[in-house]
């Protein structure tokens, strides 16, 4: 009984909506497969894709390959320091998207520190804002957090006497981590690499502010469609495209791994 | 602190010498390298996480009218001409306002159907819970695309109201989440004792369950405000003219030009938020401190 209501109301704003929205991908502007068919045999649209999957998959490298370090540190360290610097995670974390996306305009634009800082190195006055690299780099700070919080969750499990049992049985320190702690944390690295990439496929934000035309997601393209074409079939088609790809991902990584509740705190 | 040592401390063993230290320093030279690596590695990946906010917050105090770092100087004429501007004190306004109605719808759909999913015994169960719990996981540029769709259909673009209620959708998962786990932790037999006790059903919910919830429902208030105040995909495009929150306001005008003005904004928008999640820390820790009493 007490699931009426919000099964009622789910059911009428965000199930209608989405669902009307996959409909139109269909109907709009005649009935039929004539949208896909269209997406399919655009070039344009195919380029987008491989950017878009390319930039996500080094943003999720990336973002392990950064957050693992840390979220090994932090699983190790003290309980009363690791409470302090996982707010320095966090607060990153709950700062809007679109600010972190300014932010990284002012670090990267023509006056941006990064430009300062890099330009004996590079003699290059211009600044990386609306080009791949700016895209990656802001990407790789807002999703940062995810890959962090999850596998400290992981190594926070694991059992500490492990790498020291390995250490008296004659292991050195390298091999005591890479063959008896890595192989555990694999499960977390995985899927929080996979999560990132999920998350990093539909990013509208960070690359329609830091990236240039070259730069174009599938997300920026359906905003485009919307907006400048006005052409809502091929931006219902996209988004479902879009939906079906994510939703896709997020139930594999779900079956690999027992990672429950994406709400990471 | 000056309370009383709590009772225990003094019985506690003490801590055998020399363990600390054996915990985990390291010893060969190797090690050592590795540690002090490690130590590099993170300080500079978590100066990389901070760093951005941090110029975002600085840059709102410059004291000329283009950003520029390091900073000219100090001043706080943007912070002025932010308030002296009525777009952009009205952009807040509507943001609290929409953020604060759609957090209140979230937090009751999210607490009613995490009660229900708990007490409920049907199959049915797990496709309730994730019709409630995919908002989070279906990409924004999707959810923009089919609000902006329903909304242009039934002509409501740009009227705050149903903005709100578009925004409780992705506040749910947080609440339903925030109270399933708290229920977890409740033990079901104390309604079933008022119950016998002779209270009704109301009042069972109103004095025994409800309460024990408290901590838990307004965690994911919270996390359901602050998602709406912050939103800033979907709003590109139910925004029409009459509804430019704070976020819309913010990203029109990082397009058209960047001033310290825009910082102010940013740091407006980093300070509510991480504001409200350090609040909510703070209630948690508050509370651990008590229980343990």
């Amino acid at each position: 009984m007490a699931l009426g209501i919000p099964v009622a109301f789910m059911a009428i704003v965000y199930a209608y909506p989405v669902g009307a929205m996959l409909l139109k991908s269909f109907t709009e502007p005649k009935p039929g497969f004539g949208n896909f068919r269209r997406a399919f045999t655009d070039d344009a649209i195919w380029d987008v894709l491989v950017i878009t999957v390319r930039m996500s998959a080094e943003v999720a490298v990336l973002t392990v390959v950064l957050g693992f370090p840390v979220a090994y540190f932090l699983a190790r360290t003290s309980k009363r320091k690791a409470r302090f610097l996982v707010l320095l995670v966090i607060i990153p974390f709950w700062t809007s998207i679109l600010v972190r996306s300014f932010a990284w305009i002012v670090l990267l634009g023509d006056n941006g520190l990064v430009t300062k800082i890099l330009e004996p190195l590079t003699g290059d006055a211009q600044g990386m804002l609306y080009s791949e690299s700016a895209v990656i780099i802001a990407m790789t700070h807002i999703l940062l957090p995810f890959p962090i919080l999850i596998i400290k969750g992981t190594l926070d499990q694991l059992d500490a006497t492990l790498p020291p049992a390995a250490r008296s049985l004659g292991a050195g320190p390298v091999r005591a981590f890479v063959h008896v702690y890595l192989p555990l944390a694999v499960p977390a690295i995985v899927s929080s690499g996979m999560l990132v990439f999920v998350i990093a496929l539909g990013f509208y934000v960070t690359p329609a502010l830091v990236g240039g035309p070259k730069q174009s997601t599938i997300a920026v393209v359906i905003a485009q469609a919307v907006q400048v074409n006005f052409d809502w079939g091929m931006a219902a088609t996209l988004a479902t495209m879009l939906l079906v790809i994510a939703t896709a991902l997020t139930m594999i990584v779900r079956r690999l791994t027992k990672v429950k509740g994406m709400v990471a705190l | 602190m000056a309370a009383p040592a709590a009772p225990g401390a003094e019985t506690r063993p003490a801590r055998p010498p020399g363990r600390r230290r054996d915990r985990r320093s390291p010893t060969t030279p190797l090690e050592r390298a590795l540690h002090w690596g490690l130590r590099g590695v993170v300080t500079l990946v978590l100066g990389f996480l901070v760093t951005p906010i941090v110029i975002v917050i600085l840059e709102s105090f410059n004291s000329v009218d283009y950003l520029s770092f390091p900073l000219e100087g100090w001043s706080l004429r943007h912070y002025r001409q932010f308030f002296a501007d009525s777009a952009w004190v009205d952009a807040t306004l509507l943001s609290a306002r929409i953020a604060v109605v759609s957090a209140l719808i979230a937090t009751v759909v999210g607490t009613v159907a995490a009660w229900g999913l708990a007490r409920s015994k049907s199959r049915g169960k797990g496709l309730v819970f994730a019709l409630l719990y995919s908002p989070l996981l279906i990409p924004i540029i999707v959810l923009a695309m089919s609000y902006y769709f329903t909304f242009a259909d039934y002509k409501v673009i740009g009227q705050w109201q149903f903005i709100s209620v578009a925004y409780s959708v992705m506040g749910i998962p947080y609440v339903l989440v925030a109270v399933s786990n708290a229920l977890q932790q409740f033990d079901p037999e104390l309604e079933n004792a008022a119950r016998t006790l002779g209270a009704g059903m109301t009042r069972t919910l109103l004095r025994i369950t409800l309460p024990s919830l408290t901590s838990a429902i307004s965690a994911g208030a919270l996390f359901a405000f602050v998602i709406a105040f912050d939103e800033a995909v979907i709003i590109l495009f139910v925004s029409g003219s009459g509804s430019v929150t704070l976020p819309r306001k913010l990203w029109d005008a990082v397009r058209y030009d960047l001033t310290p003005t825009l910082a102010v904004a940013g740091t407006i928008l980093i300070a509510v938020c991480v504001g409200l999640f350090l609040l909510s820390e703070l209630m948690k820790i508050l509370r651990e401190r008590r229980e343990r009493r």
